[in-house]
């Protein structure tokens, strides 16, 4: 089985190296490092240096082939900055994730098709920050919402068990409505990667079990990244060039 | 629906559909004269939609009140008669009109200037 | 001049066409020029005769006059044909 990790807090050269390498030991395949607008121009030209010498050290190893990949996450205000900004950056990226956190912010992306992940929805806010109405827009415009496993790491006492409330409530939402759900390591160093056995282990727990949580690390996030390879050949939804 | 005049790529489409639609009708006449006379029928729904004039090269070549294609010699019969073009449609014999008055002027204007300039350079 | 940008505004009669999926299984492999089309089918002339295929469970390869391969799914080109120039499409 193959398992996808589509959030990881890009930072410099050296530590984004220690990061990949601490999370292929631990049985991941396919990392997705996520830049700020500003940053990510920077990035984008070391990229190919990266994944050589990645490749160089782990060539003992069995399962020695690796997907890496580099996206951009926005932080917009309000709908039109949204749009704007989706606008700006479609066309330079293969991947574009927004943090919600806002009504009005998540239900501009729910029907917006340009967009591929709503990251983080309960953000700030004191309930999960989906309804019955985003999450039928989200199976229609396939934009998937991401679970991030570094919100229940990083706190503690009520807001933890807050969090894990909210999650409990999406994953309900999930099995009803059948939109794409993916779960990520937000990870920002090392001491936050967790091996996908021990996430999985927390989600049952939260009501996901095994072969529902399979499909969150695999089949959605291939979904996407097959879908993104041929939005170039793509002119509206339904046609395509050969 | 907002109604009056459409979009300039709108109506540029619309024009290359209705060529393409009749050049396809004057192929298939022959073999199964049924179909020509369908794509007829699709080209003036295009025209009627967009508020687009019929292409002028194709406009006398279906009938005005059967509407169907007409095919010099096999369909229909062209003469001219009082100073104008008469085509009679063998389906439904309709007499279509079309006066070419216009046409005779200008000959005239022709033949006069001729020899005009003809006289101007004897003397 | 019809190109890959603007094929599901423009004239699909004339153009060589094939049949790739469909949900009835005995339409696969169907080819030929198309010679009309309704609301909801498509009629395609091949050697045995002429097969009416309808629009919304089926996905066409389509040779556009200037050489290009286009994949269609049938579900967008459901209207009336003359219709099909003022819809409106999302943009990817």
């Amino acid at each position: 089985m193959k398992c996808y990790d589509l959030n990881i807090k890009g930072n410099s050269y050296n530590c984004n190296k220690e990061l990949i390498l601490e999370a292929h030991r631990l049985g991941w395949d396919y990392f997705n490092l996520l830049f700020s607008p500003e940053s990510y121009e920077k990035a984008i030209k070391y990229k190919n240096n990266l994944r050589d010498e990645i490749e160089d050290i782990i060539i003992n190893n069995l399962r020695n082939k690796i997907g890496l990949e580099f996206g951009i996450e926005i932080h917009p205000k309000n709908q039109n900055e949204l749009y704007k900004l989706t606008k700006k950056y479609r066309n330079k990226t293969k991947f574009i994730s927004v943090l919600g956190g806002d009504l009005g912010v998540n239900r501009g992306v729910c029907e917006n098709i340009q967009v591929d992940v709503l990251s983080r929805p309960y953000l700030n806010l004191p309930s999960c920050g989906i309804n019955h109405v985003l999450a039928k827009e989200a199976v229609k415009n396939y934009v998937a919402i991401e679970l991030c496993f570094n919100d229940i790491l990083s706190s503690y006492l009520s807001y933890r068990s807050k969090i894990m409330a909210h999650f409990r409530e999406i994953i309900k939402l999930h099995k009803k409505f059948k939109f794409p759900l993916i779960i990520t390591s937000g990870a920002s160093s090392i001491w936050e990667i967790r091996s996908p056995r021990d996430i999985s282990a927390i989600f049952k727990y939260l009501d996901l079990f095994e072969d529902e949580f399979n499909n969150t690390i695999q089949n959605y996030p291939q979904k996407i990244i097959e879908f993104n390879n041929e939005r170039e050949n793509m002119i509206i939804l339904g046609v395509k060039k050969i | 629906m907002r109604r009056g005049r459409r979009p300039k790529w709108m109506i540029d489409i619309a024009n290359e559909r209705m060529n393409i639609l009749f050049s396809m009708a004057k192929k298939e006449f022959s073999v199964n004269p049924d179909r020509s006379h369908r794509y007829v029928s699709l080209a003036r729904k295009i025209s009627k939609k967009y508020n687009t004039k019929i292409p002028t090269k194709w406009r006398r070549s279906y009938c005005k009140k059967c509407y169907k294609f007409l095919d010099p010699s096999k369909n229909s019969s062209i003469r001219l008669k009082q100073g104008k073009i008469h085509i009679k449609c063998n389906q439904c014999n309709e007499i279509m009109k079309i006066p070419y008055i216009n046409e005779q002027k200008e000959k005239r204007r022709a033949k006069i200037e001729y020899y005009s300039i003809k006289k101007r350079n004897n003397e | 001049m019809i190109t890959s940008k603007n094929v599901f505004y423009h004239e699909l009669i004339g153009l060589y066409s094939k049949v790739v999926k469909s949900y009835n299984e005995f339409l696969v492999g169907i080819n030929g020029n198309i010679i009309d089309e309704r609301k909801k089918t498509i009629s395609i002339e091949t050697e045995k005769g002429v097969k009416i295929i309808p629009k919304n469970v089926s996905i066409f390869h389509l040779l556009l006059p200037n050489g290009e391969w286009v994949e269609i799914d049938g579900k967008i080109l459901v209207n009336r044909p003359e219709d099909r120039i003022k819809k409106k499409y999302k943009k990817l």
